[in-house]
């Protein structure tokens, strides 16, 4: 086979039709573990809380193509780069010309080392495990959701709303920590709050008790939380230790150049699995859904290209609406970063810029995101921004909308403004 | 005795290499050193340095001489210049020179910390320090500070920056090992205190940096 892509994620997924565009002579055969592919992980939320229906998860469907062949089920044991082969867990052996890694991740499950664990604990990652979540959640209202990050969350947000009686444990002190500042991540808490979700913020998963087989409470920071559902939705680990003996892992971590070359010329890597590593010593692990769409196809598009090409953006950008709060998240907080914000929290809204120098590195608006695609650019870019760099932070919406004829701007202020009964 | 000093890198990796310089001086012990700096030779040999030279056939470890045509070679006047990746076995070949007591110049460069922890521990004292001071001028116009901890291994920049990166595009290739790169990098080095060692870590740490594109 001249192309092999492990995994079918986002970023395996677009790295194989990629392929199919860019070498249209070569054949590309893509392994995914498990039984879908072409499916979006960010609506997985929304599926669990039965907002969303199946067939709308999916955003590609295979089309006839004699070239592109797409094996599920299968999962890659190990690689042996020196006869440029993979066996699979079914005794097959895969020879490759080229190969792009991506694998992905998992949730970090702590504690649940067990063998014997009760039923009710799910990860919170692929399709398969939220058909499961779903299915038991038909008969289960109480769940605790483990991570205050991005997916935790999310699934929180999404689960209260349809019903259930959600609690949110983050061990660090405010939501969000890799993305926002605790001022800012204090609007988020007090919105989940407002929805009804219960926060456990500073607190460790410390035990769990069962009855019959069915999990019952989990103990927290001392204290027992009731709940038959345990989502576990912690941090992610690359599913990498397939590549442990393969000399492609330094200090177990898959580094790749900003090309997505690995160690190995023949082999690339993208999406959830990889550490990018420029020369300057830096490292980058954007971990987001349109970071895996952008490196698959790069990853494919550099496979047989004479100079391959650098990943340009290399920051982890990302917006929602978590049922009525808008939030751009532009870049996380560095300690040495400089921070200025512009607090209108009773209104709702908390709008900050991280700074080296006079460059932004990251930032969050939350509640009202306008001038996010401006601030993006600058940042992008690297442009020095001069003079009054607060005058970035003024929500722009009021000129904004002040130009925009009126029927549009009824539809914008729906859209991104903080619904006024939130505030009351 | 400056041209160890400006080894670059960090220090994590520095902590892994030292130079070890023997160097009889005119007019004070050259006359009569040869069998003396054979002696301190033989018994480097034991310590099992990363790298080591004679000054009077400048071949490498690592070049296929024999350890005997190396001592043959040796006459009044040769220096040794040797590298070792392990404090220990430096602390154990200064320990054992000292003893020797040949009355030879003796020369360590590394970290000026662990030196001086190291000249403590076994009870020497050092009568002269150098230190770098970094460089100065156009120092846009050196390769790049992770190509650099390479060429500086050699004290007489014999390694170039473009072969560090033809070898570290052979070991993406698959054509060269990393150990079989880190010797081809050593060779050029006459001063023989290139550390293969600690060159492989690094060529270990820097090939996924680097894209080929030439295939
Ligand atoms: C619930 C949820 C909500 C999210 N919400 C957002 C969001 O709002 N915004 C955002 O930007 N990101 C979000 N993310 C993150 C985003 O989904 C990931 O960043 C993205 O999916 C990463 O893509 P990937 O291709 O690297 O990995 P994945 O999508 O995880 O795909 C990797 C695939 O590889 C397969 N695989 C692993 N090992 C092997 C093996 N040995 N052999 C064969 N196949 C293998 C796995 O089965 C998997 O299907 C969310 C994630 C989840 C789970």
């Amino acid at each position: 086979m001249e192309c092999v892509i492990i995994g079918g994620g986002a970023a395996g997924l677009q790295a194989a039709l990629h392929c199919r565009r860019c070498w249209p002579e070569k054949s590309v055969l893509l392994i995914e573990a498990e039984g879908d592919v072409g499916y979006c992980n960010p609506l997985l939320p929304q599926f669990m809380a039965g907002q969303v229906e199946e067939e709308k998860l999916f955003f590609w469907q295979p089309a006839e193509d004699p070239l592109l062949q797409i094996r599920k089920g299968i999962k890659i044991r190990s690689l042996d780069r020196p006869t440029q082969s993979l066996n699979l867990d079914n005794q097959e052996k895969i020879r490759y010309e080229r190969l792009i890694l991506a694998p992905g991740g998992q949730p970090i499950l702590p504690l649940l080392r067990r063998e014997d664990l009760p039923e009710g604990i799910f990860p919170v990652r692929t399709l398969a495990t939220a058909r499961k979540i779903r299915d038991w959640l038909l008969k289960h209202k109480e769940i605790v959701v483990l991570g205050g990050g991005l997916v935790g969350v999310k699934t929180a947000a999404y689960l209260q709303l349809a019903g259930f009686a959600v609690s949110l444990v983050e061990k660090e002190d405010h939501l969000l920590p890799q993305a926002l500042t605790k001022p800012s991540a204090r609007l988020v808490e007090r919105h989940l709050q407002r929805l009804g979700i219960r926060l456990f913020l500073g607190c460790l998963l410390e035990d769990i008790q069962e009855e019959k087989g069915i999990l019952k409470s989990a103990k927290v920071s001392g204290q027992w939380i009731p709940g038959e559902t345990l989502l576990i939705a912690v941090g992610s680990t690359p599913n990498i230790d397939f590549l442990e003996n393969s000399g492609l892992l330094q200090d177990k971590e898959l580094l790749v150049s900003p090309a997505l070359q690995t160690a190995d010329a023949n082999i690339f890597a993208a999406g959830d699995a990889v550490t990018i590593s420029t020369s300057g010593g830096e490292k980058h692990k954007p971990w987001t859904w349109p970071q895996a769409v952008t490196q698959g196809k790069l990853a494919a598009e550099n496979l047989f290209r004479s100079v391959p090409l650098p990943l340009n953006v290399l920051t982890r950008p990302n917006s929602m609406n978590l049922q009525g709060l808008s939030i751009v998240i532009l870049g996380a907080p560095t300690p040495d970063a400089a921070i200025i914000s512009h607090d209108r929290t009773a209104e709702g809204i908390y709008r900050e810029l991280f700074l080296r120098g006079r460059k932004i590195v990251g930032g969050a608006l939350v509640g009202d995101i306008s001038g996010a695609g401006l601030l993006h650019f600058l940042m992008i870019n690297g442009s020095e921004v001069d003079g009054d760099v607060a005058r970035f932070l003024k929500p722009q919406s009021r000129v904004f909308y002040q130009l925009l004829p009126s029927s549009k701007r009824q539809r914008r202020r729906a859209r991104i403004l903080f619904p006024k009964e939130m505030l009351s | 005795m400056t041209h160890s000093l400006h080894r670059e890198g960090t220090i994590s990796s520095l902590e892994r290499d030292y130079a070890l310089f023997i160097y009889p001086a005119r007019g004070f012990n050259y006359n009569g050193s040869g069998p003396k700096v054979r002696r301190i030779m033989e018994l480097l040999y034991l310590e099992a340095p990363s790298n080591m030279i004679v000054s009077t056939l400048r071949r490498n470890l690592y070049s296929g001489v024999r350890p005997e045509e190396v001592l043959e070679s040796i006459k009044d006047g040769a220096r040794i210049y040797s590298a070792f990746n392990n404090r220990e076995k430096l602390k154990e070949a200064l320990v054992g020179i000292k003893k020797l007591d040949e009355g030879i110049s003796v020369v360590v460069s590394g970290l000026i910390d662990q030196v001086r922890e190291m000249a403590a521990e076994i009870n020497l004292n050092p009568h002269t320090i150098n230190l770098s001071l970094g460089i100065h001028g156009r120092t846009d116009r050196l390769p790049p500070p992770d190509i650099r901890q390479f060429t500086t291994m050699c004290g007489h920049g014999m390694v170039s920056p473009a072969l560090v990166r033809d070898v570290i595009r052979r070991i993406k290739k698959g054509r060269l090992a990393l150990w079989e790169g880190s010797i081809i990098l050593a060779a050029p080095c006459t001063c023989g205190i290139y550390n293969p060692h600690r060159s492989q870590e690094m060529l270990h740490d820097l090939v996924p940096l680097y894209t080929v594109n030439r295939w």
